[in-house]
This record gives C-alpha cells, structure tokens and sequence, in this order.
C-alpha cells in the first residue's frame, strides 16, 4: 500500500443488520475499510463474523443498513441494481467455495459466463478464454465438464471466469474451503501469482489461518467488527 | 444464452419430457380434432359446391329424407320465371344392399325424374360418368340405377351387374364419381323405381330440385317462389345450404378450440410448476450468475429461452404427432385435412403457451436475492 494512493473501493463506518423474525442480528457493526490496487486481502474470522456479508457488500452484492461504499471515489448508495450489475460486470471477479459452475458447460463455457449476455461474446472473448484456461493450467481441459475435473481443477475454472471480464479487483469466499490441503495451497498458488505477476486485487474471505501468510495485508474479523488490520511484511 | 438455455433443460432430460408432453398432448389432438372437422367441411362444402340453383321443400322440413310434398309441384314450379326445370326426386336411406343392412355410412336411393332429366343439365348428384350410360327418358318405369363410384367399390359391382336395394333386384347401367365420397355413397335409379324400393308414397315426392335458367340468378328465383308460394313451400337456394354449413362447422371448430385452450393452460401450469422447480433448484447457480455481473434482464431472458424451447419443441413434435394421428383417422376412412393454418397456427400457440408460462418463473430468478442464493455456502 503506498500512501497517499486512491483506493479501488472504500467503504466507511458501514453496518450491516438482519432481522430474523424478533430480533435484530448485526452483521456488521461499523466497519471501514480501503482496498487499494495490489492488495492481497485475507479477512479472516471464525463462522458468523461477517466475513460472507462483509464481503458481498465490498462486491456491490448486498447494500449495507448504515454508512457508505465509495468505487473510484464515487458514491454508489444512489445506483439501481442495473448499474451495480454494470459495476460487477465491468470491475469485480467473484470466486466461490463452491465454485458455482455450470454442470452443463465445459470449462471454456463456463469461463465465458460473465461476459454470455453481451453480444458477439463467443467470437470477442473465446481467444481470451482459452489463454486464461492455459495460464490456469487448464489447457488440456477446457472441454471438459465439471464432473469431469477435480476439485482443484473446478477452482482453477472458477477463477479462469472470474478473470474474463479483466476485473480490477477479485473477490473469493473461502476459495479452498471444498479443496483438500495440497490442492487448496495450489490454488492459494495460482491468486498470489496473479497478484504479484498480473497485478490483480484480491480480497480474500476465510476461516482459514494458513492464508495470511500470503497476505498483504491481514484483516481480524470478530462479532461484525475489524478488531485487527495487520501489514504483513514477510509474505509467501 | 441460446444454447445456455437450451442446456439447461438437458439436465433434467425426463422433467423436461414431461412438461413438453403437456404441450405435445394439446397441439396433437388439437391438430387431430381440427383435421376431422375440416376434412368434413370441406367434403359437405365440396358436394354442396356440385349442387346449383335451389331446393323446395315442404314448409317447416327439417331434412328431405323425413318430409315428402305432392308431385305436382315440379309442373307448377316449372312455369315460374328463371327456372329451366324443376325436378321431383325422392331420396331416402336404404335399409339394406345386397341383403346386408346399412350402417352408419348412409347409402342413400335417390329416385330422379328420367323424363323430365333428359332437358336437365344433369341430376345434381351424378358428376361424371366413368362407365356405362347415363338414364334416358325409356329408363322410367325400369328397375334400372346408376352407381357411385364408392358403391361399385363397396359392392364390387360393374355395369351389367345387377343390385339388390332393400331386397328389390336393379341393373346397373352406368357408374358416376362426384369426387366427393357422401356424393358417391349413391343409388339413383327412375322415380318409380325409388318410390317402390323405398315404400314412399305414390304421388310424393322429397323435394323438388329447381335448375335455373341462369345460375346466378338463384337469389332472385328463390325469392320469386317464396313470394308465390311461401305459405306452403320453402326455397333455399343452394348456395344458402352452403353457407348454413359454414356457420354449423365454424361453431363446432370453436368448440373444438375452446377445448384446445383448456388443454393449452394445463400444459402451461405444468410448464410453470417446472420452471419454477428447476428455477429454486438452480438459487446458488442464479445468484452467482448475478455475482459475476448478470443484470435482473439477463436472468429472465435466460429463464424465458428456457420455456420458449419447451413450446417449441412441444410444438414441433405435438404438430408431427398430430398430422400423425390425422393420417391415421384418414386410413379408418375418415376424411381429415391439416391446413397449413393450422399447422403454423398450432406451433406458434404452443410457443405462446411456452413464453407466457415462463414469465411468472423468469420473475421469481430475476428477483432473487444473490445474496440469499449465495449466504449457504
């Protein structure tokens, strides 16, 4: 992080909370945070400290009860869910623990799913793909369907689709929660390659200690609030 | 997300069999119904097309075949304007030919004038003749008849041969063809051939059959008679028939549609219960459609191709099954016709049916919450 540098997305003193029949559940309790262009977030946290809701709402997924989101310095409280979509589809890579393939598709399909509602995205973006695929270590696979792959190597497509759109910064949830150790670590691999060599963001959300080692920066989630940011200066 | 779509009701390869089936069931006896009618149509259209100038009939008939009226007024219609010959004729159902008795099929004894025939352009039920000869005034008081094309096939009969109509022998002396198989389902034979095989009443006949000087002119001569004589008789010209059938066959092809329109929203209630099913099925897969950038339109787009392939492909095989079973009803001698109409009619409905099914599912996908979707993970 240097100083003085624009972040990508900020969000300031933002709350989160749900209402569960009665009660109310805070989420999130007043939470800011910058993410600044090359960062390799890990927000970690054990299971209901609103890493998940923390996330969708840095992802222009969810919209928080209090505070506020700024993109490239803009406010975007104001904008309908079309233009939130526009952000998502221009800006933002989304990977899942689960991967969220379709069963249908072969890897190269799938890949190209972000960009499938825009006209002539076979021909603009297949090439692309295929190069994405190959730099994933795909290239042999991308015909396959995902029950032909392993675990690993879904997580590899899901992240081939999250680069498709070229996004400045990518979001995953857990991205080696489904993935055995050695797989999980390849994968970890594969974003902090990225990161360093293609220069893309990355927030990462897990419950996953091991991580942080790879991290920019280590963020400590507890109860919806960020109890710890830390630099992390001897990173894998 | 054409193919997208398409693929997504390949994962379910028999829910989707079954809610195209609805539709499948619905345009194929659609199509089977509505053939059956306008092959009959067009059958009765195509007799009545052969029939010109006017029928009289007793005040109050129903149908020739259950009314009679007094010979005399074929030499009484004679002398009104327009009319070139009126000729008396008797028709009625034969009860048996050949010693066997008469089905459904209505083999009808049609007893003609042969005098007065002869200055007749034609009888108004013979069309061509294909073998023999046609009456001649010295047929009368014969036991002579002419047969249609579907009797001599029926009976295997030729000229010379003879026929046996409600136990009376006749000679055949000439077969005729209308074209049209109600027309050719006939035994014309001498006015008092007829009135003895069928036991009418001497000096009765059915109804006259009115030839017109000018065909053109049926209306006005229609007119003239009922204006003469309309408190005894009634004349129809028989292009009036024509359009009276129209009338009773456009009411039953309405019947028919309704019943179409029923089986259409039962398709589309089994189409809606399924998109919805596999809609909720794919929640996860939605909201990470919406994660990595899908707006709301896009999401209802896909769903909408969705239940758009299933109407066409329930179209497309319901119309094949249909003009299947159209084809089948045709060999058991029915006449059936699918017009291009109703062809592309039925397919394009089913697509309706399929699009406006998917609408409400499409809604519920493009309104979920990826959030929601994505939370259980």
């Amino acid at each position: 992080m240097l100083p003085g540098k624009a972040p990508i997305i900020e969000i300031k003193n933002v709350s989160k909370e749900y209402r569960m029949g009665e009660t109310v559940v805070t989420a999130l309790d007043n939470v800011s945070l910058k993410i600044f262009e090359g960062d390799f977030l890990v927000i970690v946290g054990p299971s209901g400290s609103g890493k998940s809701t923390l996330m969708h709402i840095i992802g222009l997924l969810d919209t928080p009860t209090k505070g506020a989101i700024f993109v490239d310095g803009k406010d975007i409280r104001l904008l309908d869910e079309w233009h939130l979509a526009m952000l998502r589809r221009n800006k933002i890579g989304f990977v899942f623990q689960s991967f969220n393939l379709i069963p249908t598709l072969n890897a190269l399909e799938n890949v190209l799913i972000p960009v499938e509602p825009l006209p002539g995205s076979k021909e603009k973006f297949e090439d692309y793909a295929i190069k994405i695929l190959r730099d994933v270590g795909l290239g042999d696979r991308m015909r396959h369907k995902p029950d032909e792959l392993s675990g690993g190597q879904r997580q590899r497509v899901s992240i081939a689709r999250s680069l498709i759109n070229n996004p400045e910064i990518i979001f995953a949830d857990e991205p080696t929660g489904n993935l055995d150790s050695k797989t999980g670590n390849q994968v970890i691999g594969l974003m902090r390659d990225l990161n360093k060599k293609g220069k893309k963001t990355f927030v990462i959300v897990t419950h996953d200690q091991s991580l942080l080692d790879y991290a920019t920066r280590k963020i400590f989630l507890l109860d919806g609030k960020i109890v710890k940011i830390e630099e992390n200066n001897k990173r894998k | 997300m054409l193919k997208l779509a398409l693929s997504n009701l390949f994962r379910h390869k028999l829910r989707t069999l079954l809610s195209v089936a609805g539709i499948i069931i619905g345009v194929a006896s659609l199509i089977a119904l509505v053939s059956v009618v306008d092959g009959i149509k067009a059958e009765i259209q195509d007799a009545l097309s052969q029939a010109q100038g006017a029928r009289v009939v007793p005040l109050n008939a129903t149908d020739p075949i259950f009314t009679n009226l007094d010979e005399g007024w074929g030499e009484k219609l004679d002398k009104i304007k327009g009319v070139k010959v009126a000729l008396p004729n008797i028709i009625q159902l034969a009860k048996s030919i050949e010693g066997k008795p008469v089905g459904i099929e209505g083999t009808r004894v049609v007893g003609l004038d042969v005098v007065k025939l002869s200055s007749a352009s034609g009888s108004g039920f013979s069309g061509e003749l294909l073998e023999g000869r046609d009456f001649r005034p010295s047929d009368s008081g014969n036991y002579v008849a002419m047969v249609g094309e579907k009797i001599k096939d029926d009976y295997g009969k030729f000229v010379g041969s003879k026929i046996n109509v409600n136990g009376t022998q006749l000679r055949i002396t000439g077969i005729y063809t209308t074209g049209s198989d109600l027309l050719d389902n006939s035994i014309l034979m001498p006015i008092d051939a007829a009135r003895d095989v069928t036991g009418f009443p001497q000096g009765k006949v059915s109804f006259i059959n009115v030839q017109l000087e000018d065909p053109s002119m049926d209306q006005e001569v229609v007119d003239r008679i009922n204006l003469l004589y309309g408190n005894e008789v009634k004349a129809t010209s028989l292009s009036d028939f024509s359009d009276q059938f129209g009338v009773i066959f456009d009411s039953i092809t309405l019947l028919v549609v309704v019943i179409a329109s029923i089986a259409s929203i039962v398709a589309a209630v089994g189409i809606i219960n399924t998109m919805l099913m596999s809609v909720l099925e794919r929640f996860k897969e939605i909201g990470a459609l919406k994660a990595v950038g899908w707006t709301n339109d896009n999401i209802m787009r896909m769903i909408l191709y969705e239940s758009f392939f299933v109407g066409v492909i329930g179209g497309v095989l319901g119309a094949a099954t249909g003009i299947a079973a159209s084809h089948a009803i045709k060999s058991f001698g029915l006449n059936s016709v699918v017009t291009p109409e109703l062809f592309i009619g039925t397919i394009l409905g089913s697509i309706i049916v399929g699009v406006l099914a998917g609408i409400y599912p499409a809604f519920i996908a493009s309104r979920m919450n990826p959030v929601e979707a994505l939370r259980y993970e």
